[in-house]
């Protein structure tokens, strides 16, 4: 039976959005029992179609063509107090930043206990106490009695969500819309919510519309894909048919975009090091308080890696690993507790000054966020000179370097008088290296430098740094949770786990017979393994 | 900027306390013309109701006019408000700058001294400085600045803190970049708008403590001043409602003014506001 039929759903945006509608006669349907996911790059309208299901679209955008069948409703028209007994009742969503979706002044267990007793008013407390424990049994949380009396913060990444399921689910839908719920965390945590929310599925018959960026959890859960283009569908219909044969260029172009295929990277003759660093230790003391316990967090323990020229070294592990710590203790952001770090055999700790503005020159690094990373007052071309300038290039020929290098990343000489809000994600990221190559570093370090990009866009920035790397003969570290990526790029993979390194080894030796449990399982939870395995088997 | 100007100019409370703060600057302007002579002397005969006597606001215990010492005491109140305020941006600006992109143990000692002052309550330091430094214009000033910049330099320190940790900040540093070129070029650009915001506020609330000062006979025996008028008015507020309803009057609208211009600001100065 169809549970929700998208009957030519237009959405309009505001006048000067960069296009008049977010989508535009879109079609497709929910059975029951059934998840169907939508894909789409940043842009391209997906969430925009889930946040119009349950009327949470901002204030300026609205339906201004055709229904959203729930049954013998229309969605798209209904009065404030009908839309609010379908919400959390019939329907139910799941968001992306479990933090912030959770009120944090509030106990978890109160918070889902409300969803609950909004929807079944005169359900005496203890049932729904008893509701609630059930509940979180039901989506794993360990300890339901003492868990649901905490508090949001006290929660993880992973536990966060699986309160964020269980509130959705506390009404037994029959629809549950989940826009990127796993994208906030780590791999391993997104495999269980994965599992999580498609065995829920099948014990509740729920048809769950399911929005993501990443066709490889696409591949893992999905029974129908949509794929959607700036607000258009490109292709759609059942996972088999749409991953295994795609009728159209794009879906082609966004399964090849997905990183971690190709051949592996061979490492080269062993070389002495540009960079060492030898039992590194670094603990972060947090105090609670006059009389609490300072809390410790390690993020580096006996931590020892070695970089040549030439060398690209990912570093991999989940959040919290202490791998970001990492990259700033090696540029002097962070100092380390104990242990040395060594540029040319000389000791990166001990430098002052004029030495360490050198060592700084000549070691370079791109952030996580394309948007915090470059200053939103400054054009971007007064950005990228300011470094030459401290160290001494005349203004006019620093112009010329930077627009040099802007031309490089692909962006043109005419960017240097623009400001970094008229550019894309990507575009800053492509500023940021051209930013970082300005000053000729010989080592590069990239902090989750594609993280925030879209696919296709991830694999332009990646090929970019690949070719940079090996024209300017850099050596590289790329800090990454994402394994796929390092096998793209590295040479040499280090995960790490709770400051510690688990193992270090050539990537194909990594990705071909991994030593520790934790890298077996970091592997097992990358998604859309299988899928990926099976199409690239008979090529 | 324009973006800032265009929202802050779409906002009627705005426009309005621009508006009022502008008659005030001209009545400051205005008044050696309009009233040539010292707002000290004697036009008529004392407590004259306003419109007689040739007196449009009337006369007050000494047979002065009272419109022309409210010409006259504009430029006395805004003088103190704007010099005072500097004075306080200037000290607490640099000192909270300092402490939050220090940090440790300079922080520490900043925040400490800053504690110092908020300890003590802001009127009774500030009388306490002009009685110990005899009152006049300049000793007025610096003890208005003197009790204004714990605030700014409060909300400087949180703001430097919270803009030193983005990552433009740090990729300054891996830039090459010395501390004092970061903080001044990155850091303090950015953190300036809430800064500007509360300043514009801390004039209102330092022309209040001027007039209060004033009112309790330590202002400058020079100049007249609002506070004054209140003051000598005030023993016969029952007989003469004019000698201190009018001065009254003069330093509400100029501090409802000078409050309504930064509450506009600090909207016009949001870019998530001023860009929608």
């Amino acid at each position: 039976m169809t549970l929700l039929s998208v009957q030519n759903l237009s959405i309009a945006l505001p006048a000067g959005a960069d296009r008049s509608h977010a989508v535009s006669n879109v079609n497709f349907d929910i059975e029951e029992n059934q998840i169907v996911c939508l894909v789409g790059e940043s842009g391209s309208g997906k969430s925009m179609i889930a946040h119009a299901i349950l009327g949470l679209l901002p204030p300026g955008i609205a339906v201004d063509g055709g229904a959203l069948m729930f049954g013998a409703t229309d969605l798209a028209h209904l009065t404030p107090a009908e839309r609010r007994n379908v919400r959390g009742d019939k329907i139910s969503m799941i968001f992306q930043e479990p933090l912030t979706a959770l009120n944090p002044l509030k106990r978890v267990g109160e918070q889902v206990a409300e969803a609950i007793r909004t929807h079944q008013g005169a359900m005496p407390a203890r049932e729904v106490t008893a509701k609630v424990v059930e509940l979180f049994q039901q989506v794993g949380l360990p300890d339901p009695e003492r868990l649901r009396l905490s508090y949001p913060f006290q929660l993880s990444g992973g536990q966060r969500q699986r309160v964020m399921i269980a509130m959705a689910l506390c009404n037994n839908p029959k629809l549950l819309i989940a826009d990127e719920p796993t994208t906030a965390l780590d791999v391993t945590t997104q495999r269980q919510i994965l599992d999580l929310i498609k065995g829920l599925q099948k014990t509740h018959n729920m048809g769950v519309l399911f929005i993501t960026h990443d066709i490889g959890v696409v591949a893992d859960i999905a029974d129908k894909v949509v794929v959607l283009q700036k607000g258009d569908i490109v292709e759609s219909g059942s996972a088999d048919a749409v991953l295994m044969q795609p009728e159209k260029a794009y879906t082609r172009m966004l399964l090849d975009a997905v990183p971690g295929k190709g051949a592996f990277r061979q490492a080269g003759e062993p070389r002495p090091p540009v960079l060492e660093v030898r039992g590194l230790q670094k603990k972060f003391v947090t105090r609670q308080g006059l009389f609490a316990k300072p809390r410790e967090t390690v993020a580096a323990r006996d931590v020892s890696c070695q970089l040549a020229p030439g060398d690209t070294l990912a570093v991999v592990g989940e959040s919290g690993s202490g791998k970001s710590t990492l990259a700033r203790i090696l540029l002097r952001l962070v100092e380390p507790d104990a242990g040395e770090i060594l540029w040319h055999g000389k000791s990166v700790r001990q430098m002052k000054g004029r030495e360490l503005r050198d060592f700084r020159r000549r070691a370079q690094i791109v952030f996580q966020d394309p948007y915090s990373s470059l200053d939103p007052r400054l054009k971007v071309g007064e950005s990228i000179i300011r470094g030459p300038i401290a160290f001494g290039v005349g203004r006019v020929e620093a112009k010329k370097l930077a627009e040099k290098w802007l031309e490089r990343v692909g962006l043109g000489p005419q960017a240097f008088d623009r400001f970094p809000h008229e550019f894309s994600g990507g575009q800053r990221q492509r500023i940021c290296i051209a930013r970082a190559l300005t000053l000729r570093p010989e080592i590069l370090i990239a902090d989750e430098a594609v993280s925030a990009l879209d696919v296709s866009i991830q694999a332009q920035v990646l090929d970019l740094l690949n070719d940079l790397k090996t024209e300017m003969g850099l050596a590289m570290i790329f800090i990454t949770h994402d394994l796929r990526v390092a096998r793209e790029i590295a040479d040499r993979v280090l995960v790490m786990r709770k400051g510690e390194i688990e193992e270090e080894r050539p990537t194909e030796e990594l990705f071909e017979n991994p030593r520790s449990d934790y890298t077996k399982r970091l592997l097992e939870a990358v998604p859309g393994r299988a899928f990926f395995a099976a199409r690239a088997a008979p090529a | 900027m324009n973006d800032s100007i265009r929202t802050f100019l779409r906002q009627p409370s705005g426009l309005l306390g621009l508006a009022i703060l502008f008659l005030v600057c001209l009545a400051a302007a205005l008044a050696p013309i309009l009233y040539p002579g010292s707002p000290w002397d004697m036009v008529g005969a004392p407590l004259q109701p306003p419109g007689t006597a040739g007196s449009l606001l009337g006369t007050d215990t000494m047979g002065r006019d009272i419109a022309s010492g409210i010409l006259h005491g504009a430029s006395v109140s805004l003088m103190i408000g704007i010099a005072s305020t500097i004075a306080a941006l200037a000290v607490g600006v640099t000192l909270g700058a300092i402490a939050g992109y220090a940090g440790g143990m300079v922080d520490r000692l900043i925040v400490r001294f800053i504690e110092i002052f908020q300890t003590i309550p802001n009127f009774v330091l500030a009388i306490l400085l002009v009685a110990i430094l005899t009152p006049s214009i300049s000793t007025i000033i610096l003890a208005i600045g003197l009790v204004s910049w714990p605030p700014l330099a409060r909300l400087t320190r949180v703001q430097v803190q919270s803009i030193a940790a983005r990552e433009f900040v740090q990729a300054a540093r891996c830039q090459g970049l010395g501390s004092m070129s970061i903080l001044l070029r990155h850091v303090i650009p950015n953190a300036i708008s809430p800064i500007i915001v509360t300043g514009s506020m801390t004039v209102a609330s330092a022309i209040l403590i001027e007039a209060a000062l004033s009112f309790m006979g330590l202002g400058d025996p020079n100049y007249m001043s609002w506070g004054y008028m209140i003051g000598a008015g005030r023993t016969v507020i029952r007989m003469a409602w004019w000698a201190s309803l009018f001065p009254g009057l003069a330093i509400l609208l100029t501090a409802v003014a000078i409050n309504l211009i930064g509450e506009a600001l600090n909207d016009a100065l949001n870019p998530r506001i001023s860009r929608s």
